[in-house]
């Protein structure tokens, strides 16, 4: 074993790292080496140098109590949370206006999260599914005037509904329209056209003014498909002054095909 | 004091694996954040963060390492969260005080009042990874294996960021590592280091047998 070899390992051996044949080999090395065996004697030097001159500082006794302090605290919170919240009710006054604050963004944000244009309220979702259904109930669907013309749809019901053109048009891909009825939704009123698909199956187009403060508001909105576990797909889309839903028990991407044909999109 | 929060028995395990250790995680936090308090923080905040991870700590693996990878964790977050040059805070640890931004100033250096202020202000002025390796060795005792756990690097990286810091403290310390003359001559104290090895390894043979 040469000088390079052994100073390699010195460090280690100091440490007590090495194993026993490489301790053996390096020890046997420095009794014949006086240049590593100092190289060994300065590095035991500045080991225990360090240990004694650094000042060892001990926590205070208190230390641990405050740790398990906050432990039991946090867990008595998770398992009460009022409690955590009761401390804190009624507010000091100092804290009365950070309350106060909290309050506001806390409104501020739900208000943003209900108008948030990628948001559409699940309830409005659940109306335009109800209304779907009842017009299936029926073969031909229970629809307010059976026809086969749009403009005579809105023609007829343009004494409730404000005029709703451009009339929707579901002429392609074998959709054939069998009649229309008046829907309600909350405030707003609107228009459903029940097309049938095919033997027995009926797609709903829904059409609606946007100006309205209980039907959610999106901007500019492309066609957005709602998932729903054991319901019918629900595709949404608007424009400047309509929203259009097309609900059926189809596929996702039939629905896309048969919107994409129509009007508004 | 015992947690008296539900589950006495995970509580209990919890006390028997983290006490031990506090007065080392304490000493490590010191060394590093030379505040007191503040070192106090955040041992209390580890300790924290350890007993809400508790369940995913192994059982049956080396918990000091597990405090200690914790413990730097928070400090090194600290240390982000916080401006990153605390100026002129007045540090006291023990009856040393010391100015932190005077740290890593020569002048200062040369006017250190104490042997032991000197070693200080030369393990500052090692990096954090060489500062952590030196102190979990030289303070510690930490084996390589325990290192290279709790910094979360293999052992090879261990074995050169030590070799490198003890350079970097052998040229700051030099002239307190001098060997004491008198051994030089041969009239010094018997025990040489050599002896000493070979005793320890004496020892270590017998034990293993
Ligand atoms: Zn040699």
């Amino acid at each position: 074993m040469d000088c390079e070899e052994a100073r390699f390992g010195l460090y280690a051996l100091l440490d007590d790292e090495l194993e026993v044949s490489k301790n053996l080999e390096i020890l046997s090395h420095l009794e014949g080496c006086p240049v590593c065996h100092r190289e060994l004697e300065l590095d035991m030097r500045l080991k225990s140098l360090v240990r004694e001159q650094l000042v060892a500082p001990v926590p205070s006794p208190e230390l641990w109590n405050r740790i398990v302090r906050r432990i039991e605290q946090e867990a008595e919170v998770a398992r009460r949370p009022w409690e955590g919240f009761a401390k804190w009710w009624p507010p000091a006054r100092p804290l009365r206006a950070v309350w106060g604050a909290l309050a506001i963004v806390l409104v501020l944000s739900f208000s943003l999260w209900i108008l948030h244009p990628g948001q559409v309220p699940s309830p409005f979702v659940e109306e335009l599914v109800q209304e779907h259904r009842g017009s299936v109930t029926r073969k031909s669907g229970p629809v307010d005037l059976p026809s086969t013309d749009p403009a005579e749809i809105v023609r007829h019901f343009q004494a409730e509904v404000p005029p709703l053109s451009p009339v929707p048009l579901l002429a392609q891909e074998g959709a054939r329209l069998v009649g229309g009825s008046l829907c309600h939704f909350k405030e707003t009123k609107g228009l459903r056209f029940t097309y049938e698909v095919g033997p027995g199956r009926t797609v709903s187009l829904f059409q609606m003014p946007r100006s309205t403060r209980a039907l959610p508001f999106w901007p500019k909105l492309g066609p957005r498909y709602i998932a729903q576990p054991q319901a019918p797909g629900v595709l949404l889309w608007g424009d400047a002054r309509f929203l259009y839903g097309l609900v059926g028990e189809l596929p996702q991407e039939d629905l896309r095909r048969l919107a994409s044909h129509m009007k508004g999109i | 004091m015992r947690i008296k929060a539900k589950g006495s028995g995970r509580n209990r395990e919890f006390e028997e694996l983290t006490l031990p250790h506090l007065g080392a995680l304490y000493r490590f936090a010191v060394q590093k954040v030379r505040d007191a308090a503040q070192a106090e923080d955040l041992v209390q905040e580890a300790c924290l963060k350890a007993y809400r991870g508790f369940d995913r700590f192994e059982r049956g693996t080396d918990a000091k390492a597990w405090l200690f990878r914790i413990l730097i964790n928070t400090i090194v977050d600290a240390q982000r969260r916080g401006s990153r040059e605390p100026t002129a805070l007045a540090l006291e640890i023990g009856n040393v005080e010391v100015e932190r931004s005077h740290f890593l100033d020569p002048e200062r250096q040369l006017l250190a009042e104490s042997l032991g202020q000197e070693v200080q202000v030369a393990i500052e002025a090692l990096s954090q990874d060489w500062q952590a390796v030196v102190l979990l060795s030289f303070v510690e005792g930490f084996t390589y294996k325990e290192i290279a756990k709790t910094l979360d690097c293999p052992i090879g990286t261990v074995m050169s960021r030590l070799y490198r810091a003890r350079q970097a403290l052998r040229q700051r310390l030099e002239r307190h590592l001098d060997v004491d003359p008198r051994r030089a001559t041969g009239t010094g104290p018997s025990v040489t280091p050599i002896e000493l090895l070979r005793a320890r390894r004496k020892a270590r043979g017998k034990k293993e047998g």
